[in-house]
Parts: C-alpha cells; sequence; structure tokens
C-alpha cells in the first residue's frame, strides 16, 4: 500500500513529464530487445554511480536480456535509462538538471543485482508496406499479478533528441492501446506511419493503480524495416535457355531488397544451405536440379541501412512439375508472335526436346516447321499471327500442350490467352473548342475477367507526331463508365492543335497489353455549334425561298453548310441544299411550290470536310403570302336566262377560284370588265363568291374577269364575248357520247365547213335526272373528241352541250342526251366470240360420245340375248335379225316404253325406285312400273323381265334426282330383287328430302361401302311389298346377305363385294337379296312390311337359316330389325328376288315353285 | 524589314518539322495559325471585359503598343502575355484555355520560323510580374487582354504577308 500512494504522488507530480525530461532517449534497433520498467518506490533504494562512462557493448552473450533483469534506478531527482539486448547495454542516468551519465556494461551488472519490477522482451518493426509500426512486448518476469493495460505512446519528431526539450512531448503524444495476444504477448500497433521521420516512444503500463513507465525509445521506421516474405516462386527460362527460380515481393518501390536462398535436400531432416544472397528477384539454377527432391526457399531485407530479415517464403519444391512451361501463361494481342518453351520429365528423366510434339487444345497439332530445339531438353515452339481466343464455356485461353512424340501428353498445359486489343477511340470537340470528349467501348476486353482498362496518352506540342512508341511522359486519363461497356473521358481545356495520342492500356495478372495508338488533334475533331438566327421566307416577285442564319460562335475555321427543307405537313420530305462558298449567311433555293409554309433547318461543318457535322438548327417556318400578281384570271362561262316579266335577258357569270399555283398565293378579289360593241367599258368588284349576275342588253357584249391580290391584277385573262346574232350560228353538226366506265365519257364532235373562225369551246353536262348543277369546262379549238372525267351514273341521263366559241360571240351549242353503247355491246360480244366455239366443240364430243355408245350398246345387247323361253316379252321376238331396239322392246306389250338395257348383268347395282312422280311423265312411268308388277304376280312373269322393268324404271328416276348408285364398275355377281309394290299407292313418292335419315344400318357389313343417301321417311306410307331373297344354295352361307338400302327411289347395292366374293360368273357367287314388305318407320333406320299383299312362297327355314348368318355378321344392326329378323313371326311377306339372265334365277324361281 | 537569308542555326530549325514526321505544309501551318488567332480573339471577346478607352500608365511590361513585325516579335510578345495571364486572376477554365491557345499559338510560330529558316526565339528577360499585377489586378487584366486582342489582330495581318523571319 505504501508504495501505491507513492505511484500517487509520482503521477501527481507528472513523473511523466519529469521522466521524459531526464531520461536520455535510446534508439530501438532492428532487433529484439529488453526494456525495463520500474517502480517508484524502488528508485530511492538504488545507489546512483557517479562519473560519466561512454556506452559500451556487451559482448555476444555477455548481457543476457531474457534472464537477467536489468535494474534501473532512480531517484526523484535522477533517472536511470537503460536499453540493453544480446549486443550491448545501453544506461543513463539522469539528473533532474540535464546532466546525463552513461554507464558501461560492469557497472550495469552491479545495478543489476538489484530487484527491479518489470522487464519485457520488445521486438518493434516496420511493416513492408511502411504503412505501420508494430512492437510485440513479452513479459519475461513480472512481479506484478492481475490484468496489465499496455499502452504505446508516441510523438513525432524529426529533430534530433539532443535538442528536443523534452518538457514539449507533454500533451503532444498519441496513444496505442496495445492488444494482448498471449498471455505475456502484446502487440502494439503505430498506424498511418511516416517512414522516414524519427518517432519518440514509450510505454505505459498499468497494473490496477499502479503505473510503470518504460525509457524512452527513438525510432525512425525506415531503419526497422521487415519485409513481406517473398510470394510467387516459380521456374521461369532465362534468355540464355538456363532455368531460374522467380519470385516476387509486395515491397513498394521506395527501397530495395536484398534476397536470400536456401535449398534443401531433404526437407524432412531440414538441412537448409544458403546458397547464394542476390539483389534480383530470381537465380538461376542448374538444370540437373529440375526434377530433384530439392526444396527452395528465399527471405529478403533493405538492400540499404538498417532492417529486418523477412520471414523465410513458403517452400518450393523443383520436382513438382513434371512438365514445365515457361512461360506458363502467356497474354498477347491479336496477331502477335509468342513462344513457349518446355521441359519435359517423364518418370525423373528429362525428355529429350526432339521427342517434343506440341500440341494445341488438345486437337491440333502445330506443324513441326514452329519447332525450335534450344538445346537437349528444352523445346521452344513459336505461335505466329494469332487470332482472338474463342471462349469455350468458361476456358478463356487456348491450352497448349508439350507432349511426346508417342502422342503422350501430361495433363499439364501452358495457358495462352489472346485479346482483341482494337479499341476505336473517337473524340469530339464541343463548338466552345474548349473540351474534348472521347469516347470508347471496350466489349471485347470484357471477356477476360479480371481485366483494368485505362486511356493513357501523351500530347505533341503540335500536330502529330509519327512516334509509336510510347514515350515515358505518358498520363492517364479518368474515364468514366457510361454503360454498355462504353467509356467517355473528357479533355478540357484542351491544346486546339496539339496531338493527343491516346491508347487503352489493359492490365491484367497476365500482363499489360496496350491497344493502338490514335493521334487525334482536337481542331480536326470539332462539331460546331448549329447556325443560330436562321430565317426562311419566299422572296416577293423572284418566287424563291430565301435561308439566312447567323455563324455560329467560335467558327474561327471556313465552314460549308446544309440547308435541309421541306413543305410543312404531317408527313415530312426533306430536300437538302448544299452552300460551300465562304464566307456564306444566307442561300436562294428554287421550290417548287411558293404557296406553301416551308420548314427549314440548317447546318454546318468545317469546309474541308473534317470533323463532325453540327445539330440542325432550330427550325424556320416560311409565310404564306403573296409572292407575284396572279398569273391568269380564272375560267369562267355563263347562264342565259330570260325574265318574261321585264323581257329582258340576265346573264350569271360564275367561275372557278383560282388555285394557288396560279393565284400566288390568293385573290382578295375579282374584277370584271364590261365592253360593249359601242365600246363602252367598265368594271365592277367581286369581294367574295365566284358569281356574278348582271342585265344583257346590248347586242354584244364581252366580259373579262381578272383576279387581283395584294401585288397586282392578273395579266393573262379570260373574256368571253357574247353576241344575240352569233347565238344562232351553229357550226357543230353531230355531237356523240360514248362512256368508257363511270368516271369517263368520251365526246367526238363533228364541225361543219368552217366559215367562222373557233375560239374556243365550252362543254356542258348535266344530269337530268339529279337536280344536280350544271358543269362545264374550256376545251382549245383545235380538237374534236376530249375524254370527261366525272362521276357518272350510266343508267341515267346525262345532257351534253357543245357551245363553239367565236371572236364575235358564243354560237349555238349541239346537245345529246344519251350515250352511245356500240362500243360495250362489241366488247360483251368479245365473250360470245370465244364462248360458242367452245360450245360447238362440246355438242360434236358428245355427239360422237353418244354415237360410239350406240354402238356399243347394240354390240352388247346381241351378245346377250335373253333366253325367250322365260323372257315373256323375248317371245316372239325375232333376234336373229332384229330391226331396232325400239322393235325388241315394242313387241312386248307390256313393256315399257322406255328402257335402256344394262351394260353387263354381273356388274350392276342398281337401286329400285319406287317413287311418286310429280310430274305427269314420271306418273305415267311409274304407272306403267304398276301394271308390270302386277302382271308379275299374276302370271308368274319371270322375275328377270320385272327386275328388268323396274331397273329401267329406277334408271329413269335416277335420271330425275341423280341419286341412285350403280356399282357398274365392280365385277361382283349381284342379282337384283323384284319390288312389289302396291298398285293403289299414292304416297310412294311422299318425300324426297331429309336424306340424311337412310338405311345405313341395314347393311351388316361394318364395312360396307354403301352409302345412304335416301330418306327412310319416303317408306313412311308406302305399302310397298319388299322381298329380298337369300340365295338357296347351301354351299354358300358365308355369302353376306345385304339389305339393300331401301329408299323412295330404290335399293342401292352394297360395293363391297369385291372383298365378299370373287369375281367370276359363277352362279353359286350371286348375291340375293330380301324385299320386306310394309316397311314402317320406328325411328330407326331400317323397315319392315306388315301388310303384305304377297306372301311369299319359301320355305323360311331356309330362309331364315341365312338371316341367322345375317344376323351373326350384323351385330351392329338396329336392334328392332335384329328381333324382327330373330324370330320366324316376325316376317310375314317374302317375295323372291330373282336374277336375271342368270341360270340360277331359273334355278330359284324352280325351287320356288316346287315349294308353293 | 529584316530578312536575313538562312542563318545556320536556322539549319537546326528545319529539323523541328522532322520531328513531327510527315511534313506539315507551310500553308496549313499559317491557316492553322491564322485560325488559332481569331479563336483567342473570340475567347478574349467571350471574357466580356470593357474595352480600354484610356491610357493606362504603369503598364508598361506590357507589349501590344508596337506593331509585330517579325516572328520572334510574335513569339516575345505572346509569351509576355503568358505569363501575364498566368498572374491574373482569370477564371479557371477561360484562362486555362487562353493559355492552352497561346501556347499552340507559340509553337505554330516556331514552326512558321522552322520552315522559314528562322533564328530561335529568345526568351524575354521578365521580373517578378507577381506584384505588380497584385497592384491592380483589373487594370493588369483589362489592359493585357485590351492589348492581347490587338497584338492578335496584328498576328493575323503579319500572317498573310509572313514571307521570312
Amino acid at each position: 500500500m505504501y508504495w501505491q500512494k507513492v505511484l500517487t504522488v509520482f503521477l501527481h507530480l507528472d513523473f511523466l513529464q519529469m521522466a521524459v525530461a531526464h531520461c536520455l532517449v535510446h534508439h530501438i534497433p532492428p532487433w529484439s530487445f529488453t526494456l525495463p520498467c520500474m517502480s517508484p518506490n524502488e528508485t530511492s533504494i538504488i545507489p546512483v554511480p557517479s562519473g560519466v562512462v561512454e556506452t559500451s557493448s556487451c559482448l555476444n552473450g555477455g548481457c543476457g536480456m531474457a534472464d537477467t533483469n536489468p535494474m534501473v534506478g532512480v531517484t526523484n531527482q535522477s533517472f536511470l535509462c537503460c536499453l540493453w539486448n544480446d549486443i550491448n547495454i545501453n544506461c543513463s542516468l539522469y539528473k533532474s538538471s540535464t546532466e546525463t551519465k552513461s554507464f558501461i556494461s560492469t557497472e550495469i551488472s552491479v545495478l543489476a543485482s538489484l530487484h527491479t519490477d518489470l522487464s519485457w522482451n520488445t521486438e518493434c518493426w516496420t511493416k513492408g508496406d511502411l504503412e505501420q509500426l508494430v512492437c510485440i512486448l513479452k513479459l519475461s518476469k513480472s512481479h506484478v499479478n492481475g490484468d496489465l493495460k499496455v499502452h504505446l505512446l508516441y510523438a513525432l519528431s524529426d529533430l534530433l533528441l539532443e535538442d528536443i526539450p523534452t518538457s514539449s512531448l507533454k500533451g503532444n503524444y498519441m496513444v496505442s492501446h496495445c492488444a494482448c495476444k498471449e498471455h505475456d504477448k502484446y502487440e502494439c500497433h503505430i498506424p498511418s506511419l511516416k517512414p522516414s521521420y524519427t518517432y519518440i516512444l514509450w510505454l505505459k503500463i498499468t497494473n490496477g493503480a499502479t503505473t510503470l513507465q518504460s525509457p524512452l525509445l527513438l525510432v525512425t521506421p525506415i531503419n526497422i524495416v521487415k519485409p513481406e516474405p517473398p510470394l510467387n516462386l516459380q521456374l521461369e527460362m532465362t534468355d540464355k535457355w538456363q532455368v531460374k527460380i522467380c519470385w516476387s515481393s509486395l515491397v513498394l518501390a521506395s527501397y530495395a531488397l536484398q534476397y536470400e536462398v536456401k535449398f534443401s535436400v531433404n526437407s524432412t531432416q531440414n538441412t537448409w544451405q544458403v546458397v547464394k544472397t542476390v539483389l534480383e528477384n530470381s537465380l538461376t539454377i542448374d538444370d540437373t536440379l529440375l526434377g530433384s527432391s530439392y526444396l527452395v526457399q528465399v527471405r529478403c531485407k533493405r538492400l540499404h541501412g538498417l532492417g529486418f530479415w523477412s520471414e523465410w517464403s513458403t517452400p518450393y519444391s523443383l520436382n513438382t512439375e513434371e512438365v514445365m512451361y515457361f512461360p506458363r501463361k502467356i497474354l498477347t494481342s491479336v496477331g502477335s508472335n509468342v513462344s513457349f518453351h518446355c521441359i519435359y520429365i517423364n518418370k525423373n528423366q528429362i525428355v529429350l526436346s526432339k521427342k517434343i510434339v506440341w500440341w494445341l487444345n488438345l486437337a491440333e497439332e502445330i506443324p513441326e516447321s514452329q519447332y525450335t530445339l534450344v538445346n537437349d531438353h528444352i523445346s521452344k515452339v513459336t505461335l505466329f499471327n494469332l487470332n482472338a481466343t474463342k471462349p469455350r464455356g468458361t476456358f478463356f485461353y487456348n491450352a497448349l500442350y508439350c507432349c511426346h512424340q508417342s502422342r503422350e501428353c501430361h495433363h499439364r498445359y501452358a495457358e495462352l490467352y489472346v485479346v482483341d486489343v482494337n479499341i476505336n477511340i473517337t473524340c469530339e470537340t464541343d463548338g466552345y473548342l474548349t473540351k474534348m470528349t472521347c469516347r470508347w467501348s471496350a466489349n471485347t476486353i470484357m471477356l477476360l475477367m479480371g481485366s483494368s482498362l485505362q486511356l493513357r496518352y501523351y500530347r505533341s506540342s503540335i500536330y502529330c507526331s509519327d512516334f509509336q512508341s510510347e514515350p515515358l511522359k505518358s498520363e492517364v486519363k479518368e474515364c468514366h463508365l457510361q454503360g454498355n461497356h462504353s467509356y467517355e473521358c473528357t479533355f478540357q481545356p484542351i491544346f486546339l492543335l496539339s496531338g493527343y495520342t491516346m491508347w487503352i492500356e489493359i492490365k491484367h495478372l497476365l500482363g499489360t497489353l496496350q491497344s493502338p495508338p490514335t493521334c487525334v488533334i482536337p481542331a480536326d475533331v470539332v462539331k460546331p455549334f448549329p447556325p443560330s438566327s436562321v430565317k426562311a421566307e419566299i422572296t416577293k416577285n423572284v418566287g424563291l425561298l430565301n435561308v439566312s442564319w447567323t455563324n455560329p460562335a467560335f467558327a474561327t475555321i471556313e465552314l460549308k453548310f446544309q440547308i435541309q427543307y421541306a413543305v410543312k405537313r404531317k408527313e415530312i420530305t426533306w430536300e437538302t441544299y448544299e452552300v460551300s462558298k465562304a464566307p456564306t449567311k444566307s442561300v436562294l433555293i428554287k421550290v417548287p411550290d411558293l404557296c406553301v409554309v416551308y420548314i427549314v433547318q440548317v447546318r454546318c461543318i468545317g469546309v474541308d470536310g473534317v470533323g463532325y457535322w453540327s445539330d440542325w438548327s432550330k427550325s424556320a417556318f416560311t409565310v404564306v403570302k403573296d409572292v407575284k400578281a396572279p398569273l391568269k384570271g380564272p375560267e369562267f362561262w355563263r347562264i342565259i336566262t330570260e325574265d318574261p316579266i321585264k323581257k329582258q335577258k340576265n346573264i350569271t357569270l360564275f367561275w372557278k377560284p383560282l388555285i394557288k399555283n396560279y393565284s400566288l398565293c390568293s385573290v382578295s378579289r375579282y374584277m370584271i370588265e364590261h365592253r360593249t360593241s359601242e365600246n363602252m367599258t367598265w368594271s365592277e368588284y367581286v369581294d367574295s363568291g365566284t358569281t356574278y349576275t348582271f342585265p344583257w342588253t346590248e347586242q354584244a357584249h364581252t366580259i373579262t374577269i381578272l383576279a387581283i391580290n395584294s401585288v397586282g391584277a392578273s395579266l393573262v385573262n379570260f373574256y368571253l364575248p357574247l353576241s344575240q346574232q352569233m347565238s344562232t350560228v351553229n357550226t357543230v353538226q353531230s355531237l356523240a357520247a360514248y362512256p368508257v366506265n363511270s368516271s369517263c365519257v368520251i365526246l367526238t364532235w363533228t364541225l361543219s365547213p368552217p366559215t367562222y373562225v373557233i375560239k374556243s369551246f365550252v362543254i356542258e353536262w348535266k344530269n337530268l335526272n339529279e337536280e344536280e348543277g350544271m358543269k362545264w369546262m374550256h376545251l382549245p379549238p383545235n380538237i374534236s373528241k376530249c375524254y370527261i372525267y366525272d362521276h357518272f351514273i350510266l343508267i341515267q341521263k346525262y345532257q351534253f352541250s357543245l357551245y363553239p366559241i367565236f371572236p364575235e360571240g358564243v354560237g349555238k351549242p349541239k346537245t345529246t342526251d344519251q350515250f352511245i353503247k356500240d362500243e360495250s355491246e362489241k366488247q360483251n360480244n368479245v365473250g360470245l366470240y370465244m364462248i360458242l366455239p367452245i360450245v360447238i366443240l362440246s355438242s360434236v364430243l358428245l355427239l360422237g360420245m353418244l354415237l360410239i355408245s350406240h354402238q356399243r350398246m347394240k354390240k352388247l345387247f346381241w351378245e346377250d340375248v335373253p333366253n325367250p323361253k322365260n323372257c315373256s316379252w323375248a317371245q316372239g321376238v325375232n333376234f336373229q335379225k332384229p330391226e331396232t331396239f325400239e322393235h325388241l322392246f315394242i313387241k312386248h306389250p307390256g313393256a315399257v316404253s322406255f328402257g335402256p338395257l344394262l351394260l353387263e348383268p354381273e356388274i350392276v347395282l342398281e337401286d329400285i325406285s319406287v317413287a311418286k312422280a310429280l310430274k305427269n311423265e314420271d306418273k305415267q312411268d311409274f304407272f306403267a312400273v304398276n301394271s308390270v308388277f302386277t302382271k308379275i304376280q299374276d302370271s308368274e312373269h319371270d322375275s328377270a323381265c320385272s327386275s328388268s322393268h323396274f331397273n329401267s324404271n329406277s334408271l329413269s328416276g335416277e335420271s330425275h334426282d341423280g341419286q341412285v348408285k350403280e356399282g357398274d364398275t365392280r365385277q361382283s355377281n349381284i342379282k337384283y330383287a323384284t319390288i312389289i309394290s302396291n298398285s293403289k299407292s299414292n304416297g310412294l313418292y311422299e318425300q324426297q328430302n331429309n336424306l340424311s335419315s337412310s338405311f345405313v344400318g341395314c347393311f351388316p357389313g361394318e364395312d360396307s361401302l354403301v352409302t345412304a343417301p335416301f330418306s327412310s321417311s319416303s317408306w313412311e306410307v308406302g305399302n310397298d311389298a319388299l322381298l329380298v331373297l337369300p340365295d338357296q344354295h347351301p354351299c354358300q352361307p358365308s355369302k353376306t346377305l345385304s339389305l339393300s338400302r331401301v329408299s323412295s327411289e330404290g335399293f342401292s347395292e352394297p360395293s363391297n363385294q369385291d372383298d365378299t366374293f370373287p369375281d367370276g360368273d359363277s352362279p353359286e357367287q350371286s348375291l340375293y337379296y330380301l324385299g320386306l314388305t310394309s316397311i314402317k318407320k320406328k325411328g330407326n333406320d331400317i323397315f319392315l312390311t306388315e301388310n303384305s299383299r304377297v306372301m311369299p312362297k319359301l320355305d323360311t327355314h331356309d330362309v331364315f337359316k341365312d338371316l341367322g348368318f345375317f344376323q351373326d355378321s350384323s351385330s351392329n344392326l338396329n336392334p328392332f330389325i335384329k328381333n324382327n329378323l330373330k324370330y320366324e313371326t316376325s316376317v310375314k311377306t317374302f317375295i323372291p328376288y330373282m336374277p336375271q339372265f342368270q341360270s340360277t334365277s331359273v334355278k330359284l324361281q324352280e325351287m320356288t315353285e316346287n315349294k308353293t | 524589314m529584316r530578312c536575313p537569308g538562312l542563318p545556320l542555326c536556322g539549319l537546326l530549325w528545319l529539323g523541328l518539322p522532322l520531328l513531327y514526321g510527315r511534313p506539315v505544309k507551310i500553308d496549313k501551318v499559317k491557316a492553322d495559325a491564322k485560325n488559332l488567332t481569331r479563336t483567342l480573339i473570340a475567347r478574349i471577346q467571350e471574357l466580356q471585359l470593357l474595352p480600354v478607352n484610356l491610357k493606362v500608365s504603369g503598364l508598361d511590361f506590357l507589349p501590344g503598343e508596337r506593331p509585330l513585325e517579325s516572328l520572334e516579335a510574335m513569339d516575345a510578345t505572346l509569351q509576355v502575355f503568358q505569363r501575364v495571364l498566368a498572374g491574373l486572376p482569370l477564371d479557371a477554365v477561360p484562362g486555362a484555355q487562353l493559355a492552352n491557345d497561346m501556347e499552340n499559338l507559340r509553337s505554330l510560330l516556331r514552326l512558321l520560323g522552322a520552315h522559314l529558316g528562322c533564328a530561335p526565339p529568345a526568351a524575354p528577360a521578365l521580373g517578378n510580374l507577381t506584384d505588380l499585377l497584385a497592384e491592380a489586378p483589373y487594370s493588369a487584366a483589362a489592359v493585357a487582354l485590351d492589348r492581347l486582342h490587338k497584338s492578335l489582330h496584328g498576328i493575323t495581318k503579319h500572317l498573310d504577308q509572313l514571307r521570312c523571319c
């Protein structure tokens, strides 16, 4: 507790000030040293030696620092400061006066036996970047328990210490807190170091209430620099093809370094051997070491002055790589040539260079002509005129492989980065000639990540230099990224006529590239300001577009100008006009239209075309105003009206308003000049409107109308002579109007032999059907035909009048009120002329075809003669000597008068129509059919004949409706059934519509090609007896029994016979039909007979035997028909279907007769 | 006007165009010099200092009162004005731009002299101008710009007739 009080007293006495004031400051050496700190309560017991002794050094080891506690003795008036290390001890004694005494080590050793408080093993150094001073304090012995708070206090001084009034340090020092790194190790920092300045520093240690103080220390940071250890050890190739180990250092260029390299044969034994101290950052090594197990380490130290050695670098093994590339990576620009070297060590044996081949990207072998054998084990390859590397995925380089000639390659490769550095720099000087803005884009460069770009330039005093090499004094220009990889740099102020040589420097870890330099003279890239005060007008009387402007500011060079002008409207079409005469500030331009508003802009550029066009000036507009007097007066015409009350003629003049091209540009009023036959003249004005009426009292009266604007009256004017006498003169003989189309009519006229001179003509026309006004037009006298363009309605009546105008007056008009249509009729006949030959030709062809078919039918008829025994109508007919077809059919009294023959009985598919005739002819035919049918039943006519008749009738129906299908192209063997019709039926042909609901469901086969074009409803009211007779032949159970499509018009045959039956004429292959009578529509597509008038004399068993087959093969049939076909009782009537012209039909008929 | 033939030292000047690689036609140099002179005049007018209508004493070190009859005199005059303008409190951008233009103009005149085989001009002896200019900066600025304006007109006129040094 006592010493604490003393300490308090010390503090109160401003111990620090006293200590600083009395202590000699010690230089911090570039090695570790021990620093004492003392407790004030012990200072009184320390004897103060007398005498002043020069400082002496201890011998090595003589002055232990770690295990020797130095003693610092102080009194209130005197102060002993010691600093010692492994080299010497330096102690000084101070008194309250400035007298200082130093002790020799022997004296100190005496003192050392005395007790002291603390000693610190201290090492201070400056970091390699000279930014920071670091002190590491290690407590060598402590009598103080508890946590210590250590502060490093320092002050900056560049004066000699002896000159320092130590009292001046009071309050001028800075404090750095020392962080405790370990239990007894503290680390202090002095940031923002000034390496060449001198610092005074001391330690202040606080242990609870006790504060200890170190002696003052003096340090110049540059003298205790401890660099960072070297980095990036690697092997490289020297210019003399020797391998060297290189490294890099993170030091500033402010001080030079020396290096120490050591090798170790075996890292495990830690037998390092320093080979050499070098000043460069590389050391050539013997090739024999390559591939060995040697390790290399390097350290560095300041070359001049004091300082620490850095730590040793990370060991580098010389045998880490089996293939060594020199260099391993190259960054170069497009078009350049590069070389790589390679040493290939295969299984600790260096491959001979002549056995080395080079490959690019593992895909392309480099020609041997590009190899160079540097020595026995170094191969070199040179690549010429390189193209830019195309990125392949994430690989932005070409991989170069050094391989054995046996095509064996190590996986290591050298990397070749080829970058397109052709960056275009464009510059533009502003109109004030004070600023030049340069822009460049770096899209291609961005491919190589990690590149930094900067624009460098140097300036020639005047113009551009042709020196392409970069001068030493190039500068970096700050550029700003504008987006989309484009940069913008601004030079301001500028030297207008100096050459700025610029290029882009591309920095990358692999190297630095430069774009080709470009030289720009600001005066050559000026973009001037646009001309100002642009004015535009149409000149009066001259009628030219006059554009004037003021030259831009700072336009010290001669300029040429470009004027663009256009009529102001929605879609502007610019015309340009260039003026290169200098000096120029206005221009006259000929323009086509003087009475429109023009919009005008002007821009400029240097007269020699150097630089840029300025922006366009602000737009100037012309004002439409009268340029000249009207070019001519208006055309006019008159209407003569008679006032029966006053008995006078009134003349109304009307004229067309002048277009702007004639009025130039407006008409303020019209002047009507009158001149009578008595040479009386007077004028009247019309300010508004285009009509004027006056009474016509004179025999002759000449009217002239003048147009007047602000400039004057029209000089060329129309005049119209009016004469009572001339109005009866008729010189137009004829007038004809030919309509061309609805918008054009041609008028032609003929004149009688010339008696009068015709000045002009006037044509009037008007629509007589509508109350629209009369229209007119002037024509020259020397024509006899004109086109009138108007909207004509050709079906309406128009009146055309042609007035001859004589110098003496208006003659008698010729009028026509109709169109002559010869022309149009002729045009229509053209079509007729074309169609007529075609019709004739078609008729001839048709006739020919009929004749051919007639012959064919005749032949067929005689080849297939029916059996007269079985064919009633054929009885009595002499087939040996036929006369005509008609004769054949007439012979039979029951035959229908109409009956075309079937072409071939085997192939005929026919719908049998039972039609209700709507026409008389049809009825007759139908009745004929009925009569025949009745005879069939009564007299048992052979079915062939009846079916034949029905077929005929069906064909007749087909000819009417076109709905009968015939399978005439098939060679199937299909027979026809008879249709038993109710002779009294009056509703057979009730309906021919609704063709969609037809008999599709009647057909057993799904593949049936027979369509169903007929309406089932047509059977609704019919009591027809229809029987489809199945084939009785027992050997044909598989034959399909198809219900023919039944309609009001007849059957339609299944068309898939080809699939079912083979071709041929065998009667066993015939297909027969069953007809079901009394068919009713039940909402289905099947009809069954109920009230048949004819009972079939058939064996129903046989029938249903086949029907059973029918059922099996028609699972998709309507259930209704299934039910009806399933049970015997459901079928009441069967009508045998007899084949015609076939023996089968005979058998069937006979069989049927036998059964009945 | 004195027009020496081709002094020996002028041969050295002949090398100046060669330094710039491509040969520069003397007409282009003249045209550029005239354009630059006009630009300088325009810049002085942009500064909008009132014209000096009085005779101001105490600024005798400023040239421009005598006509410029030689390239050497032109260069010397421009050199003085360069130093004067550097000491005047002009706005940064116009002042620097004026100085740059005058530097360019001097280079052109030297190039012209090299074409004509003239001896390199000697640097005029000038004392410390700072104090002189600081005494009355407005007067110095107004008079300096006024005289420079006149000198530039004189240079323009003389360039048209320039045949020798």
